[in-house]
């Protein structure tokens, strides 16, 4: 081997330069090996000093930390997640907060990104540490949904190239977001449609509103007066002790009257209140009209007999049978017949008639009173109305019967109405329909 | 206070009028007493009262209507208007006061104060 190659045998033997340190088979006095193996000691020897010292006098590159931390802690994350693969290219700080800012706005994105540099320790250069470029993907993520953060983020990366997975997902991403889009679109016009109607129920609202701010008007009206009489006529009592024993009879007994007509219209008024709110329930049961008409006749006996009035009465023979509620259908018999005996001159006679037609009964109640005027005879089935609109002589009353009983032949979805002449009495008439189980409307 | 003073009390409620009747009658004035606007009219033709206590809802003609008929007649001009009303909305007193009526008292009434406020409007 002494003359072998371009390597001359003095160099071997004496050393490079003839330093005997540097002798190929015994570098540095190193001997007992055979050449290849000395050749590879020393080789490994030199390589791993080098990469030692470099690597703890050199800065590392951060996509270098960012991989080693990455494969250091594989277990930790998903590796389906898009937002963990790690960024290959070489994107800018500034290019990133303002793709941010964009979508969260520019303060927000800045401030962002500087707490996130400050928690972990970044430095913010402008090249863009590549854990920054992943913060800015996630928060996009967030936004815009995750295929399409990346697309956004390669936008603004070098060397980063997209591959067909990716480009394939944002536009699964987009066709999803135009099916939400379709889908909300859909939903605002649900929305619009339930806005009109909740408009129109508001419109009604009011007005239902304006009728009861007109009612409580006519009510507390109706409540002052009877308390007028009643307050001057208790004061008058109360500051003169030295009255006639007659005048004072006739107070105390005005005083009673008054208190007695104000309880029943507080009393009409709740009624009234009642059926109107559909907070009266009908307790329907099966019975003969015939019973009420009579036990109406047999109360207001005493009150014809005032004015010397007398009944005439038709129905038929046989039993009168109707589905209804039987105090609440009382109460209409007896408001008209009541109403009648009011209204009729005295000596006169009422007239009631009965007949049960195929599908209902019908009622019709007549005197011969002086009548109501075409123009008002719908009127008076209003609140109050009679109350406003008599004639002459103010008559006793609340001014509700006749509301409270067609609200309660209504009910029983019936039809109550009146047939009047001027100068030729009224009649009241009311139909009852017969009842039909299969009826849902009855409760 | 002119104890002589001629009153028309106008109202449709008996028991009202009943008590009106009484208190003007004890504080010493001449009083007479109409249960419409038809009978109001009628009385307003025959005899001027220096003061007519007017109820405003009645059944036929209403007290508004009374008292523009007593501003616009030249023979009742001297003749005071008190509105005595459980009409008590400030639009329903408005009305009342741009009449012309001299006062306007809403129902239910203190006795004391109302005599006093009539006698101090015909003093």
């Amino acid at each position: 081997m002494s003359d072998a190659g371009l390597i001359s045998s003095q160099l071997i033997n004496d050393g490079l330069f003839g330093i005997i340190w540097l002798k190929p088979t015994a570098l540095f006095g190193l001997t007992g090996l055979d050449p290849i193996t000395h050749a590879f000691f020393w080789s490994m020897l030199f390589n791993i000093g080098s990469f030692a010292v470099i690597s703890v006098y050199g800065t590392p590159d951060p996509k270098e930390i960012y991989q080693a931390e990455l494969f250091v802690d594989a277990f930790r994350y998903n590796t389906t997640s898009v937002a963990t693969v790690p960024w290959r290219g070489t994107a800018y700080t500034p290019d990133l907060t303002s793709l941010l800012g964009n979508f969260i706005g520019a303060e927000r994105a800045l401030n962002l990104v500087n707490n996130y540099a400050h928690r972990n320790q970044i430095q913010l250069e402008q090249r863009a540490d590549p854990r920054i470029v992943n913060f800015s993907e996630r928060i996009l993520a967030g936004v815009i949904g995750s295929a399409s953060a990346r697309i956004m983020v390669s936008s603004v990366t070098k060397e980063e190239e997209l591959n067909i997975d990716e480009v394939l997902k944002m536009v699964r991403e987009s066709q999803q977001m135009i099916e939400l889009n379709k889908e909300l679109r859909k939903k605002s016009t649900e929305l619009s449609k339930a806005g009109e109607q909740l408009r129109k129920a508001n419109e009604q609202l009011k007005q239902i509103d304006a009728l009861k701010d007109e009612f409580l008007y006519t009510v507390t009206h109706e409540l002052r007066t009877p308390l007028t009489s009643i307050r001057s006529l208790t004061e008058i009592l109360h500051d003169n002790p030295d009255l006639q024993e007659e005048q004072r009879q006739e107070f105390l007994g005005a005083v009673v009257k008054e208190t007695e007509r104000l309880s029943h219209l507080i009393s009409q008024v709740l009624t009234l209140e009642k059926y109107e709110s559909g907070k009266q329930k009908l307790q329907l049961r099966s019975f003969d009209f015939r019973t009420v008409l009579l036990e109406v006749l047999d109360s207001v006996r005493p009150l014809a007999e005032k004015k010397q009035l007398s009944f005439s009465v038709v129905y038929p023979d046989s039993m009168l049978l109707v589905h209804a509620d039987q105090d609440l259908l009382y109460q209409v018999v007896f408001n008209l017949v009541g109403n009648a005996i009011k209204f009729s001159p005295d000596q006169d006679i009422i007239t009631i008639h009965v007949v049960d037609q195929a599908s209902e009964l019908r009622v019709a109640i007549q005197d011969n009173g002086k009548g109501i005027e075409p123009e008002l005879q719908e009127l008076i089935f209003d609140k109050f109305f009679q109350a406003r609109n008599q004639t002459l002589q103010k008559p006793v009353g609340s001014g509700l019967g006749l509301a409270i009983c067609k609200r309660i032949i209504e009910m029983h979805n019936g039809r109550i109405w009146v047939e009047s002449e001027i100068g030729n009495g009224s009649r009241f008439i009311f139909f009852l329909p017969n009842f039909d189980p299969t009826d849902a409307t009855y409760e | 206070m002119n104890a002589s003073a001629k009153i028309l009390i106008v109202d449709d409620d008996p028991y009202i009028l009943m008590s009106l009747e009484f208190l003007m009658k004890k504080s010493g004035y001449d009083v007479s007493i109409a249960r419409n606007g038809k009978e109001t009219l009628d009385l307003l033709n025959k005899s001027v009262p220096d003061l007519v206590l007017l109820d405003i809802m009645m059944p036929d003609v209403d007290g508004y209507a009374i008292c523009k008929h007593i501003k616009a007649t030249k023979k009742l001009e001297h003749c005071k208007v008190v509105f005595l009303s459980a009409k008590s909305k400030e639009a329903d007193i408005k009305k009342g006061y741009d009449l012309g009526a001299e006062m306007y008292v809403t129902k239910p009434f203190s006795n004391k104060d109302l005599v006093k406020k009539i006698g101090e409007l015909l003093s």
